[in-house]
């Protein structure tokens, strides 16, 4: 192990001009409130030294190092002084963020997140890349070595796999804005039947929101690739802030094969992730998607390089909803049934969007069994497996009473086996 | 039978909670009707020739009552649907009037047992017992318990998932 990093340290120099730089939209504004004057030379002026001297002297009273008990210390504060240890032992994960304006200089963020609850997690603003690469390696090698004891170099891909990205925008392109699309067409054709020329406005509003959102989601999935090293599955994309994933294989607590309706002529499809240990209070802390879209030849062998221990393969046959669910799922009714094979419960549903989720026995934390009213007409339950929370939700919908009931038992006695017989994965 | 029964292999025989948590649920129906009602009063009592804030008034303390009341009318079955079972394995809690549910939580999921009671909770010996695993949407609580039977509850469950082994 280098002693880069064990002696207190400030960020890059450059942090307290790229903070500045940050909240210049303050300014914009400023000028936008008050116009190009003498008052707003002043207040730029103010700005710009107060500001300025105020990052500066932050930075000042910076440090982080790795200090000798394997904590990440980082100290800060001018007037209320902080410190604070991440214990390495415990590491979540270490990603390396990307804002714009760092990013155009080469400089970038590194959040470190340890397992526990509250303040479990530390920003280092600015480092520049290499260097941010450089601590991340030597963080990543301490967890390991305070797990393991094995020395481990820096994480190298042992096959890597990347979205291209025409085909990642063209799968965006048929899945959210079309949706908004076609509404916001029917609905500004009705309105202009009853009162021509008012149809515009809400054709406007449709297009103007699918745009912003369909926007927000080819730069966020941007460039994104999946891999595998030693560590275990690395995730990256983004095209404004890239962000980095590495997840063990073992948090993967839940999956869903997705297929929107117009995906089915390219036979494109989403696998979605549920990952343990992932921030419940804020949705952008975990990865979320594992592959954005796939076109399904390629699917199995993505299966068999990330994902090998999940068979998908149904052993038994289907448990198939209720006749009688037509009446509440008109749709979807013919597809909704679920599956117990060895290792997983699987679920199929939707109808326009195709699903098949899945989630290990020894991983669902609970079974639920619910019905409404209607449902209870029509002699039919919902069975629930709870997952950690993410995209991934198992639910059983239309089934048979006595048929929820008898697989919600049958998967009770897999969930108490399971964790028993199964070894946990090593990768 | 219901789905309860089905899932407990045909036994009815669930552990029921305490009735007192019906005077206590019908005392909280109470303090939240009273003050929102009064709202209601003072906006009628002081719309006087402003037609459309009265109706309004009028519309709300109307539709408050009848949610009151039904709400009321509700707390004795819906006290009487709660049920649980301390399985061998497992944590079993079923509850629901019109929308039904039952929740199995084996002990080797569980991360967490709270015990809780508010202040009105404890102003009637009452309190919750509430397990929480990884998912957030577990949701398995035992409400209207005395104090000491929830006390009982957590230590038993406390030691079941020390034995099952995570």
């Amino acid at each position: 192990m280098s002693d880069n990093f064990s002696r207190p340290q400030h960020t890059a120099p450059l942090t307290p001009i790229l903070q500045l730089v940050n909240s210049a939209p303050i300014v914009l504004v400023a000028f936008f409130a008050i116009g190009l004057s003498w008052w707003f030379l002043l207040i730029g002026v103010i700005f710009l030294v107060v500001g300025g001297f105020g990052y500066w002297a932050s930075w000042q009273r910076r440090f982080f190092w790795l200090n000798e008990e394997g904590e990440l210390e980082a100290r800060s504060g001018i007037l209320f002084r902080r410190s604070r240890q991440l214990r390495i032992s415990r590491l979540q994960s270490v990603d390396i963020l990307r804002p714009p304006v760092a990013r155009l200089l080469g400089y970038s963020s590194l959040k470190i997140e340890v397992a526990g609850s509250g303040d479990s997690r530390v920003i280092l603003s600015y480092l520049s890349v290499g260097k941010a690469q450089e601590l991340r390696s030597e963080i990543l090698a301490l967890a390991k070595d305070e797990r393991t004891s094995t020395q481990s170099a820096e994480p190298a891909d042992h096959w890597k796999w990347q979205v291209p990205n025409g085909r990642l925008v063209a799968s965006l392109v048929l899945t959210t804005s079309t949706y908004f699309l076609i509404i916001g067409a029917v609905a500004s054709v009705a309105f202009a039947l009853v009162e021509p020329g008012s149809g515009l406005v809400t054709l406007a509003l449709a297009v103007g929101g699918s745009t912003i959102s369909l926007i927000a989601g080819i730069t966020s999935l941007f460039n994104f690739s999946v891999g595998r090293n030693d560590r275990g599955i690395a995730i990256s994309h983004g095209l404004f802030t890239t962000a980095h994933y590495t997840v063990s294989p073992i948090r993967i607590q839940a999956i869903c094969v997705v297929q929107p309706i117009a995906w089915r002529p390219f036979g494109w499809y989403q696998v979605a992730i549920n990952v343990a240990g992932a921030d419940q209070s804020s949705k952008k802390s975990g990865p979320r998607v594992l592959i954005p879209v796939v076109h399904e030849d390629a699917l199995p062998e993505l299966f068999h390089e990330l994902l090998p221990s999940w068979n998908l393969e149904i052993e038994d046959e289907w448990l198939a909803s209720a006749a009688t669910s037509r009446w509440r799922f008109p749709w979807q009714a013919a597809r909704l049934a679920v599956s117990l094979t060895s290792d997983l419960f699987v679920v199929r549903s939707g109808a326009l969007t195709r699903r098949l989720s899945a989630a290990p026995h020894e991983r669902i934390q609970s079974i639920r069994i619910t019905q409404g009213p209607w449902e209870r007409k029509l002699g039919i339950s919902s069975l629930h497996a709870d997952s950690v929370p993410g995209p991934v939700r198992l639910r059983g919908r239309g089934l048979a009473s006595s048929v929820a009931v008898h697989t919600a038992l049958a998967e009770l006695d897999r969930m108490f086996t399971a964790r028993k017989s199964r070894k946990s994965e090593q990768w | 039978m219901t789905i309860a029964e089905l899932f407990s292999a045909g036994s009815t025989d669930w552990l029921r909670v305490n009735p007192k948590l019906r005077t206590y649920w019908h005392t909280l129906i109470a303090l939240t009707t009273v003050p929102l009602l009064t709202v209601a009063a003072i906006v009628i009592a002081i719309s006087e020739g402003v037609p459309v804030v009265r109706f309004i008034g009028i519309a709300s303390m109307i539709a408050i009552m009848i949610f009151a009341i039904w709400a009321w009318v509700l707390v004795t079955r819906r006290v009487r649907s709660i049920g649980y079972r301390l399985e061998s394995r497992e944590l079993k809690v079923s509850s629901g009037i019109m929308f039904r549910r039952v929740v199995s939580v084996p002990f080797a999921r569980m991360q967490l047992v709270e015990v809780s009671a508010g202040p009105l909770e404890r102003a009637f010996s009452l309190a919750s017992v509430q397990l929480h695993t990884a998912s957030a949407s577990t949701d398995a609580t035992i409400p209207g318990l005395d104090p000491e039977r929830a006390a009982e509850i957590r230590d038993a469950l406390a030691s079941h998932s020390a034995t099952a082994g995570l």
